[in-house]
């Protein structure tokens, strides 16, 4: 394992993928990024992130798919993954919390301080 | 009771009215007409029964006035007595003299002179019959009857007697059908009139149409009525879904904003001079509250739309404050306000929707601190009855009776507090909210003094399978 922690985000809008891309990268990350859901199911299986902040709408494939095939292959189930909501409470966290999501946050309501947080508690 | 003038009067009088104001006149003119239809044939008829009774006796008088037997002409015309209306009878014989009398008891012995030929006249009050008497084509004498018109007078009364039975049966009988019939008429009509008033007061449910029972006038209007309502609808959800598309296209951008306000306060963009600072700081403060009303806005779109689905589940109201003031301490801090929480720790269970509570709470929580510059806003938990109960109170600027009236209606107005709210629709969802969980919310405020928002729901019941 590298010295630096590898984190994907699953993420469509460019502005929150830059968003949380600096603030990781600031954070001292290692910072992997995909656009649409396929691309990212794709690199959660090369790159093995240790972990992965997903959004739920995403072209190509669904937040909700992207997380039962992560959770449906040995090599990657066991990567924590954050959702990134727009909503905070919505019925489609509380699913993907059941498909095996580890917690999520709300995409600007959430201070960046509790977004590491989070993450850092997933962090060894 | 008042009696409406015609044009005020309800529908319902209306019909009812007409329908028996018109079958009465119709009553009326046919006993006129029956009535007037009697008097005017009924002294003919009287005049011929007493002709024929002068024929009968006539006939039976020939013998007596032929050989001059006065005592059997006498007992015939007192064979008269049987018949009470006659008032006196006289035979004449050939030359005119009166041969044999009858007078009713009580009446004036006098006879009129002789009448040769046949007459019969009916003139007031009274009958009156010459009548020739021939034996085998001879002339042998003449009779004379004289007869009341009691009978008439008789009949006529039972007439009047029987139209004013009948006639008040057939008015309390058109009344009875017309009473009926008019229901057909006004209860369609008041239906159309009770949605429409429904509609106008804002608390019609738009997707409801009225029943077309008939291919009539009512028909056409309940049918147009629904037309409109249709119309309305379309409106009504056309403005619905441009709350929620424009919400939610502002929605992500809003919240990038935020994300990028927020790695600027990080330093991510390097070190910030006090000015840029507090600007950005400034800018934060605005996009929370941006996202905060978008948040709302689709709430309330939700709420109007009826698709709003509740989640109720046990929760205890440890966890629900917690999350609720989560991100509130910081902003309560930075006021210089005191947070205070009562009775929260005991953890009483909830059966409510956690998320929808949480929000229910956060909103009062935003509102207190919008209303409250200094002091302290308590949070407080207990169990009224079967209910658990979250308080919210504020040392805060309080409210007017008028104000509390239409806090928890959609585009209220706070008059001189507006500033301080958002788009006033916190407590709309509030209310909302509480109502989908079987719960409610209370308030009591005091104009100075300050505020207490008061949520209730049904306490969890282990093993009672729900809180209902």
């Amino acid at each position: 394992m590298s010295e630096k922690a590898a984190i994907l985000i699953i993420e469509d809008q460019r502005g929150f993928r830059t968003i949380y891309g600096d603030l990781l990268a600031d954070a001292g990350y290692e910072v992997l990024s995909a656009e649409d859901g396929e691309k990212g199911w794709q690199m959660s299986k090369e790159k093995k992130p240790d972990l992965i902040l997903l959004d739920l709408g995403l072209p190509k494939m669904d937040g909700f798919e992207v997380l039962r095939h992560i959770r449906g292959d040995a090599q990657t189930k066991k990567i924590p993954i954050i959702i990134c909501s727009v909503v905070e409470g919505e019925k489609s966290v509380q699913k993907a919390m059941e498909l095996g999501a580890n917690d999520y946050t709300v995409k600007g309501l959430h201070a960046p301080r509790q977004i590491l947080d989070k993450i850092k508690s997933y962090l060894p | 009771m008042r009696i409406l003038p015609f044009s005020d009067m309800p529908l319902k009088k209306k019909i009812t009215l007409i329908a028996v104001v018109s079958s009465s006149i119709s009553l009326l003119i046919a006993c006129f007409v029956f009535m007037l239809n009697e008097s005017l044939t009924f002294p003919k008829v009287m005049r011929q029964n007493l002709s024929n009774l002068a024929q009968i006796i006539g006939d039976n008088s020939t013998a007596a006035l032929s050989f001059n037997d006065s005592r059997t002409a006498q007992s015939l015309l007192d064979t008269l007595k049987a018949n009470p209306h006659i008032r006196s009878a006289c035979l004449y014989d050939l030359k005119g003299q009166p041969f044999a009398r009858y007078t009713r008891p009580g009446e004036p012995e006098k006879w009129p002179p002789v009448v040769w030929e046949e007459t019969s006249e009916f003139s007031a009050g009274a009958v009156r019959v010459f009548h020739p008497v021939l034996s085998a084509g001879d002339r042998v004498g003449t009779l004379y009857l004289e007869s009341d018109t009691g009978e008439m007078q008789t009949r006529m009364v039972n007439y009047t007697l029987v139209t004013i039975l009948v006639g008040g049966a057939a008015f309390l009988l058109s009344l009875l059908v017309a009473s009926r019939l008019q229901r057909q008429v006004t209860g369609p009509l008041n239906q159309v009139v009770e949605r429409m008033k429904d509609i106008a007061r804002g608390e019609g449910d738009l997707t409801k149409r009225l029943e077309v029972t008939g291919k009539d006038e009512i028909g056409e209007v309940a049918e147009a009525f629904n037309t409109f309502v249709g119309k309305l609808q379309t409106v009504e959800d056309m403005k619905l879904d441009l709350i929620s598309v424009v919400s939610h296209q502002l929605k992500t951008p809003v919240a990038e904003i935020n994300g990028f306000i927020e790695n600027m306060l990080m330093g991510l963009t390097g070190e910030l001079n006090p000015k840029q600072r507090s600007y950005l700081e400034e800018m934060r403060v605005i996009g929370r509250e941006n996202y905060r009303l978008i948040c709302d806005l689709l709430s309330a779109s939700k709420i109007d739309r009826g698709v709003v689905t509740v989640d109720l589940k046990p929760i205890s109201t440890k966890e629900v404050v917690g999350l609720a003031i989560r991100d509130y301490e910081a902003p309560l801090a930075q006021k210089g306000l005191n947070l205070q929480l009562e009775g929260v720790w005991q953890g009483a269970m909830l059966y409510a929707d956690r998320d929808k509570l949480v929000e229910a709470l956060r909103n009062l929580i935003n509102n207190a601190l919008k209303c409250t510059d200094k002091g302290s806003i308590t949070i407080r938990a207990l169990a009224e009855g079967d209910k658990g109960v979250i308080e919210v109170e504020d040392t805060g600027v309080g409210m007017d009776a008028e104000t509390m009236e239409r806090l928890f209606t959609k585009n209220r107005v706070l008059g001189k507090e507006a500033h301080r709210s958002g788009a006033g629709l916190g407590l709309y969802i509030t209310k909302n909210f509480m109502k989908y969980q079987n719960g409610d919310i209370t308030v009591t405020s005091e104009k100075g003094k300050g505020t207490c928002f008061k949520l209730a729901v049904p306490l969890f019941k282990p093993g009672a399978g729900g809180a209902l």
